[in-house]
């Protein structure tokens, strides 16, 4: 068990077409604790993965330093870095049966015969792959070979262990529970992942700490509500949650002693909560965006907080919950509802904001404004 | 605007009996969606009403008149398939204005204009009319495709997943969308899929087929809140209904008792037994994750189990409780539970559903 650091890491590719070079990794500077479960998350073509391949040793890292522990790993080929992987290539064996394939590590390394056994029969209960160990890879359907492969990078004992998007051709359910397996077993074993996804709520529910990346660079790192109740940019804020925060562009005010947001589009005026004041002091204060999530937007009147005047545009009633976009004066707003709601389109009702829970992010630059609390 | 009526229709491809004597029936401008896994046989419907396959045994009519009768130049049918298909050559305009340009088509050049701006300003790509194929998102390609459906105004839509290949984000946005241009839409609609948040959102009623066979029709609030058996409860909803194995035994006094299996709870049988119709003993226990009530003090009625997993999904966590040797999925808002916490577990009598274990259906109380 060890930590994983990236230092000052840059990886470059040529870029074919016009011969420059592109950055894959820019300046990637992170750490992954001792035990930590921790999730690079990110649209494709982010960097994610080739992070994933340097630390593994799989691509060489242009320039900077990743330490295992406390070992510079920067020269060491990937079998001398005691790590575990599971990445999309499976790389099974194919003349090799399912149970030699997920044992092979551990003959390879020369473990007793007993412990092998032990090792085996836990990754298949977690697995669930007791059926079909006699079979060879090409017999196997892409969720099941994936499931193999997962389960020979965590048989091994490993300093960390890498998976790369190993749950992608699961299908729903059986996504669904393994997640929940993976996440049983970290609990249990406290062993270091580094994890690879695009899909945010994976992301979301394995991770002690995600690490969001957009265009080579590291946007933000934090717990999974950090990420999500205070988003460093306009970047994270829209990647992360479903549906996706709803942003406003416009200019802090007082109107009449009460500081507000108005909203550029309609001139809607939002009460924002006393302590946000300090922020209308700032030059940025006349090119901002207000982000509020779905699940802040409440139907019908609360009594502390502001309500506004608003047209049905489309309800949709999903059996666990319902989302509601409704247009106020002009802005089409998405809100998170109970399912089964009579509401008709173009019906006229009352929704609340519930402003303690908003973010302000400068126009600019897309940076969040720290909550001044 | 349109019907169409499936009767008692089957279809073989060789000795594979895709569908096994379905009939239904679509109402006008009704958006009927017929929802089933991969293989359930929902394309083979849609290409036999657009005439594109053989119809092995039974009748199918688009307004009363069984399109055996019809040739394929005259039927009144538009089809929007998964893969764009979109000409890249061609503008997007040109894409749109080529199904007005086939020899039975009586358009002038003005009135094909006409057509394809007003269809192009109702899915909001007018500004887009310009482009080629390669220059659009994903997103606009989708809408482009839809376009050229809707451009015949045909009083008959078939729509096959049309918007299943694209990312979750955008996908869901599509689907908002979708709703909103159905009601400028003047046409029946049939629409395929496998993803049932698209055919609770999208139909007036939904028609879950599987392996051939239909097994409920039904508005989105039927299918959901009373599924006709497992498959139907098990296929709407995400994380899928906890379906636990129960038996019923004798009580004290006159009254049966489910039992959960391995005797974890028992709870009297709601209402009076013999008002049942279709009783047995064998049965399976059904709740949906976001009905069971999970505390951590011990209520009189609780059932206790232990927390296995804790998930943050953002709004909603996902708790996994073990009772016994059953682990059943929670959706609930509150966070604060760790793994091996004991915790009791209600559910809700009126969020229990009930199901005969052998034949899968639901059982109903008279």
């Amino acid at each position: 068990m060890a930590s994983v650091s990236l230092l000052n890491v840059f990886k470059t590719y040529s870029d074919k077409k016009g011969g420059r070079e592109a950055y894959a990794v820019r300046d990637l500077s992170l750490r992954c604790e001792d035990g930590e479960f921790l999730v690079l998350l990110g649209p494709s073509g982010c960097g994610k993965t080739s992070t994933l391949r340097m630390i593994a040793g799989l691509e060489a890292i242009g320039s900077g330093s990743i330490h295992i522990g406390e070992q510079c790993v920067n020269a060491l080929p990937p079998k001398a870095r005691n790590i575990g992987m599971a990445f999309e290539n499976y790389a099974l064996y194919p003349p090799l049966s399912v149970r030699e394939n997920l044992v092979f590590p551990l003959k390879a390394k020369g473990f007793p015969a007993a412990e092998i056994e032990k090792r085996l029969k836990a990754v298949v209960d977690i697995l669930d792959i007791g059926d079909i160990l006699d079979r060879r890879p090409g017999e196997l359907s892409g969720g099941q070979q994936q499931r193999i492969s997962l389960g020979r990078c965590l048989i091994r004992d490993a300093d960390v262990y890498l998976l790369d998007e190993p749950l992608s051709h699961l299908d729903s359910e059986l996504r669904l529970r393994t997640r929940g397996e993976l996440k049983r077993i970290h609990h249990l074993y406290r062993r270091s992942m580094i994890y690879v996804t695009h899909d945010q709520i994976e992301a979301m529910s394995l991770a002690d700490r995600i690490a969001v990346m957009n265009d080579g660079t590291l946007q933000q790192i934090g717990t999974p509500r950090d990420v999500f109740e205070n988003p460093a940019n306009l970047f994270v804020a829209d990647f992360i949650g479903e549906p996706p925060m709803n942003f406003l562009e416009g200019k802090m005010t007082t109107d009449d002693g009460t500081l507000c947001f108005m909203a550029d589009r309609s001139g809607i005026r939002i009460p924002l909560p006393v302590r946000w004041k300090s922020v209308s002091n700032r030059a940025s204060a006349n090119g901002l965006v207000l982000g509020i999530r779905p699940h802040r937007i409440v139907l019908g009147e609360r009594p502390d907080l502001p309500r506004f005047q608003g047209r049905v545009s489309v309800y949709e009633s999903l059996g666990e919950a319902g989302i509601l976009e409704v247009d106020l004066a002009g802005i089409p707003m998405v809100a998170l509802t109970e399912p089964d709601l009579p509401i008709q389109d173009g019906e006229r009702l009352v929704v609340s904001l519930d402003v303690s829970a908003i973010v302000l992010f400068d126009k600019g630059s897309g940076q969040s404004i720290p909550n001044p609390r | 605007m349109l019907t169409v009526e499936i009767k008692n229709v089957h279809k073989q491809y060789g000795n594979v009996h895709a569908l096994r004597g379905i009939s239904f029936e679509c109402r006008k401008n009704e958006f009927l969606a017929i929802l089933g896994p991969s293989g359930a046989g929902k394309t083979s419907i849609l290409k036999m009403i657009a005439g594109l396959e053989s119809i092995t045994e039974g009748e199918i009519s688009v307004d009363g008149q069984s399109i055996r009768s019809v040739p394929s130049e005259a039927r009144n049918v538009a089809m929007v398939f998964e893969t764009y298909a979109l000409y890249p050559h061609l503008s997007v305009f040109e894409n749109l204005a080529f199904p007005l340009k086939s020899k039975t088509s009586r358009l002038s050049r003005e009135a094909i204009d006409q057509r394809v701006r007003e269809t192009a300003e109702t899915l909001q790509i007018g500004h887009l009319l310009d482009r080629k194929p390669a220059e659009l998102s994903g997103g606009q390609k989708q809408r482009v495709s839809l376009g050229r459906a809707l451009v015949r105004k045909t009083g008959l839509l078939l729509m096959d997943e049309p918007i299943s290949h694209l990312d979750a984000k955008l996908r869901h946005r599509m689907r908002r969308e979708l709703k909103k241009h159905h009601r400028t839409l003047d046409a029946t609609v049939v629409y395929v899929t496998h993803d049932y948040l698209e055919a609770l959102a999208l139909a007036d009623r939904i028609v879950v087929l599987n392996q051939g066979k239909i097994h409920q029709i039904g508005t989105p609030r039927e299918v959901y809140h009373d599924p006709a058996d497992l498959f139907v409860a098990s296929l709407l909803g995400h994380p899928r209904i906890n379906l636990i194995p129960a038996g019923v035994k004798k009580g004290s006094g006159d009254g049966l008792r489910i039992v959960l299996e391995g005797g974890s709870a028992e709870w009297p049988v709601p209402g009076a037994h013999d008002k049942w119709t279709d009783w047995c003993a064998d049965i399976t226990v059904g709740i949906r994750p976001q009905h069971i009530r999970l505390s951590r003090r011990n209520a009189e009625s609780g059932i206790t189990g232990e927390v296995y997993v804790v998930e943050n999904l953002g709004v909603n966590h996902l708790i996994e409780v073990k009772v016994g040797t059953v682990v059943l999925n929670v959706l609930s808002r509150d966070s604060e539970y760790t793994i091996g916490q004991n915790v009791s577990v209600q559910f809700p009598e009126d969020r229990v559903m009930l199901f005969d274990r052998i034949s899968g259906k639901k059982l109903r109380s008279a």
